[in-house]
């Protein structure tokens, strides 16, 4: 178990983290997710020992590792570069932790053949590492990474420097091989559809904060506030004032696929439209509002749409109110 | 590091003010005059300048063939920087035989079109253009390697744009260019400027102590005179460097 | 008609780059008499010999001038990678203003006249014993070789990606261990081009090599010298000798001559 406590860091005036306390679990697949710019590398640097923490406490299985420096945290981390060292092949990349550690070349050797195996790149063991596909320099990191049994792994973004084919399969099993190690991930990525299908839970990063945490589905379905509810999702929630629906003194946001179309409700005009798959998701001018909403079929621009809200949650000062 | 190159500096300047018996004095100065100061300061700056101006030339036409694709292009860039790979003394030694007024290889080739040979340093000018030129073939590699950096440096799409728009090549070289080029030219010219200031076997070899300039002189006297005196025309060397380098600075916190 | 140009040019350039090369292998190869002995030496083989040569270096100290600058120039590049490892890789990891001012203030060392420095400074060698000896000479050239050697340091090991050593760091190597392991097996390159260029330039280096060590010269003071005293045939004997290393380095040497270096540390 990983325990974050009040985690402060600045950049000069620019306070980074601003008191982030949490339990990572062991064996949890735990995904940070954040715009650009919001502190998810700071916050890897500074539980991988890297960056000095300001303030604050990082404890793991209940020692203290606050004031350890990054070799002595037994931790893995792949980096959004992948970080390997180009003077090396991917057999000596692999083996360098182990060499570190001080271990014999047999051992090594067996060790390092196993981890390749679980990721299928033996046949690259004696390939230089700059000659290889992004893909493999992947598989390379994270077989880097995995090879020390470290009691936790830091991953930065380290999908996000492949193509769209090839990260979606990595993705699977990436997802796949934390399971069969059991062991305990903190995923960080800017990507909200990654996070909702690797993720155990997700800790929405924002401004320093952690400003929700919750299984995939709970971020949908309840975010906590206005800023998640436009973030999660593939389309922002949409929000609009209460009296729509006849309550006073709240919002009311409702997700794009939360609506029904063809019921006399409300009547908006098609402004512009976008396809994913069979579904076509409409840009509606609604009294004066912005709403998105889902339907399926042929539309054109200027189309008159009619929908109804089928199911709805309520917002006070950006804050959800309904409870699950 | 830095102590050692700034306490001698330090050094230099304190020793130009003393007598060799340890008295403050400006004489050495003043003794600088009876050497001809001023002609050394005028000597130095027309070779300097000269030399500077012709390597700039070559650079700019070596550069302007090598930034094109054509065949032979490796074996032109790698010819066009051997000189660099020519010692200076080796250089200057090459060039005495070549502008020797008796049994040289320039006079040969005037021979060869009937004309009758020169005595190639004839007056001061004649000397510090054989100079300039020894100077210019050693060092054109290195003028050459900026000046190309920069002829990279211009998108290629400007000279489409201005071709369409109907300029002949000699157009595109005055108007897209020179401009485009003007702060690499700049850099070229500063820093090739502090070492064309210092250059000292080359002159040495090739014309020996006249026409002097400022390091031949410096080196006269040090042979021959006080630390003191010698210290003081080193100082005057240091002067004229310190405003290039000051220059130098500007320019580069400008980029 | 455009390519024609060009070539005319090419070929221009080409001459005028190499003839003083080949002035210089004819008077080597040439019987004295179609060279410095006749008012109007033809500019092509007349006769070929080897005698200039053997004469040269069986009757003029050759020897000794070589290995004084060998020693030089091998230890001023040792002196050049030594330092200008750690001072390139400290420099690498300081922020982009520092680190350029620092640069900026090693180049201006650079840049200071070697008369200026030079003259001084035989004052002070003499007192400590420094003067006409190897290491006086090497440390002297060090001025000008170990910011230049610094600079090509600090670029090559800039370019190694930051994520490398934390990775390094995750992975349980120390500072050392990173150094040796990765960094300067990565940056070897580099390392290599520094050590090539302080040694070329030590080799070469006049200014300071005729005002602290006049008395066992090194080889272009001896070539020097030798000219001083009218021995034309040896100074060129030497100098082909001394030249054809320096070409051929610079020939390997050639895609790390880039302006930038040359340019001294002044980006575009």
């Amino acid at each position: 178990m990983i325990e974050l406590k009040e985690l402060v860091k600045r950049y000069g005036q620019k306070l980074v983290l601003n008191g982030i306390s949490e339990k990572i679990e062991t064996g949890e697949f735990f995904v940070i997710l954040g715009p650009s710019g919001a502190g998810k590398s700071t916050m890897l640097k500074v539980i991988a020992g890297i960056e000095e923490l300001d303030s604050g406490s990082i404890v793991v299985d209940g020692k203290d590792i606050t004031r350890l420096p990054p070799e002595k945290r037994n931790l893995a981390m792949v980096f959004q570069n992948y970080a390997l060292y180009p003077n090396m092949t991917v057999f000596d990349n692999i083996a360098f932790p182990l060499k570190m550690k001080g271990m014999g070349k047999d051992k090594i050797k067996e060790r390092v053949e196993r981890v390749a195996k679980l990721l299928g790149i033996q046949e690259l063991l004696k390939s230089n590492v700059t000659r290889i596909s992004g893909g493999q320099q992947q598989r390379v990191a994270i077989a880097r990474a995995i090879v020390r049994e470290p009691s936790f792994y830091l991953l930065d973004e380290p999908l996000s420097n492949l193509d769209a084919r090839t990260r979606f399969k990595a993705r699977g099993e990436l997802k796949r091989i934390q399971k069969e190690l059991g062991g305990t991930f903190v995923y960080v990525t800017h990507d909200q559809k990654e996070a909702m299908s690797l993720a155990d839970r997700i800790a929405v990063l924002h401004e320093g904060k952690f400003e929700q945490v919750g299984v995939p589905m709970e971020l949908y379905e309840y975010p906590k506030t206005k800023w998640v509810g436009e973030f999660i999702g593939d389309f922002p929630m949409n929000f609009v004032s209460g009296e729509w629906l006849g309550v006073q003194g709240v919002e009311i946001g409702f997700r794009p696929e939360w609506v029904k179309l063809d019921r006399s409700d409300f009547k908006g005009t098609v402004n512009s439209m976008e396809s994913v798959g069979e579904s076509t998701y409409l840009f509606l001018d609604v009294k004066d509002v912005k709403v998105i909403v889902k339907g399926s079929g042929h539309f054109d621009v200027g189309d008159e749409v009619t929908f109804s809200i089928e199911k709805y949650r309520r917002f006070k000062d950006g804050f959800l109110i309904d409870q699950k | 590091m830095l102590a050692f190159a700034f306490y001698p500096s330090a050094r230099a300047v304190y020793l130009s003010f003393f007598t060799s018996q340890g008295k403050f004095t400006l004489d050495n100065y003043k003794e600088l005059l009876y050497f001809n100061l001023y002609g050394t300061i005028e000597n130095t700056v027309i070779l300097t300048v000269g030399a500077l101006m012709l390597q700039l030339l070559l650079a700019l036409g070596v550069s302007s063939i090598l930034v094109r694709e054509f065949r032979g292009k490796r074996v032109l860039s790698t010819i066009s920087i051997i000189p660099m790979g020519v010692a200076t003394v080796v250089a200057a030694i090459t060039f005495s035989f070549i502008f020797q007024t008796s049994g040289g290889y320039a006079n040969t080739l005037l021979h060869y079109f009937g004309l009758s040979g020169i005595n190639w340093y004839f007056n001061r000018y004649l000397s510090l253009f054989i100079v300039m030129i020894a100077d210019s073939w050693k060092n054109t590699p290195i003028m050459t390697l900026i000046i190309l950096a920069g002829m990279y440096s211009i998108p290629r799409d400007l000279y489409y744009a201005a071709a369409l728009d109907g300029a002949g090549p000699i157009k595109r070289f005055v108007h897209i260019t020179l401009p485009n080029l003007k702060k690499f030219i700049a850099i070229a010219l500063i820093i090739r400027g502090v070492s064309e200031f210092n250059i000292f076997a080359l002159p040495l070899i090739l014309i020996g102590y006249s026409p002097s300039i400022l390091t031949t002189l410096a080196y006269s006297l040090y042979s021959t005179t006080t630390e003191n005196l010698a210290s003081a025309a080193a100082v005057v060397i240091l002067v004229f460097v310190s405003v290039l380098i000051a220059l130098n600075i500007k320019l580069g916190g400008k980029r | 008609m455009r390519n024609l140009l060009v070539y005319v040019g090419a070929i221009i350039f080409t001459l005028y780059f190499l003839i003083p090369l080949y002035i210089l292998v004819l008077i080597a190869f040439s019987p004295a008499k179609f060279t410095l002995e006749s008012l109007y030496p033809p500019l092509y083989f007349k006769g070929f010999t080897l005698s200039n040569l053997v004469y040269a270096f069986t009757q003029y100290n050759f020897i000794h001038p070589f290995l004084k600058s060998f020693f030089v120039a091998s230890l001023v590049g040792i002196i050049a990678i030594l330092l200008g490892i750690p001072a390139g890789y400290g420099l690498s990891k300081l922020p982009g203003k520092l680190a350029y001012a620092f640069i900026v203030v090693l180049l201006i060392t650079n840049m200071v006249p070697g008369l200026v420095v030079a003259i001084p400074i035989s004052v002070e060698f003499i007192k400590l014993h420094l003067f006409d000896s190897i290491p006086g000479l090497a440390l002297v050239q060090e001025l000008v070789t170990l910011p230049l050697a610094v600079f090509i340091l600090q670029g090559t090991f800039s370019a190694v990606p930051k994520e490398v050593e934390y990775q390094a760091r995750i992975d349980g190597a120390s500072t050392l261990s990173y150094l040796s392991n990765v960094l300067i097996p990565v940056a070897l390159p580099g390392i290599v081009a520094a050590f090539l260029i302080s040694w070329m330039f030590s080799w070469d280096e006049f200014t300071y090599a005729v005002l602290l060590s006049p008395i066992h010269p090194t080889l272009p003071v001896e070539i020097y010298f030798n000219i001083e005293r009218g021995n034309e045939l040896a100074a060129v004997a030497f100098s082909l000798v001394f030249t054809i290393p320096v070409i051929v380095l610079t020939l390997i040497l050639q895609k790390y001559l880039k302006g930038e270096y040359l340019a001294g540390g002044v980006k575009y």
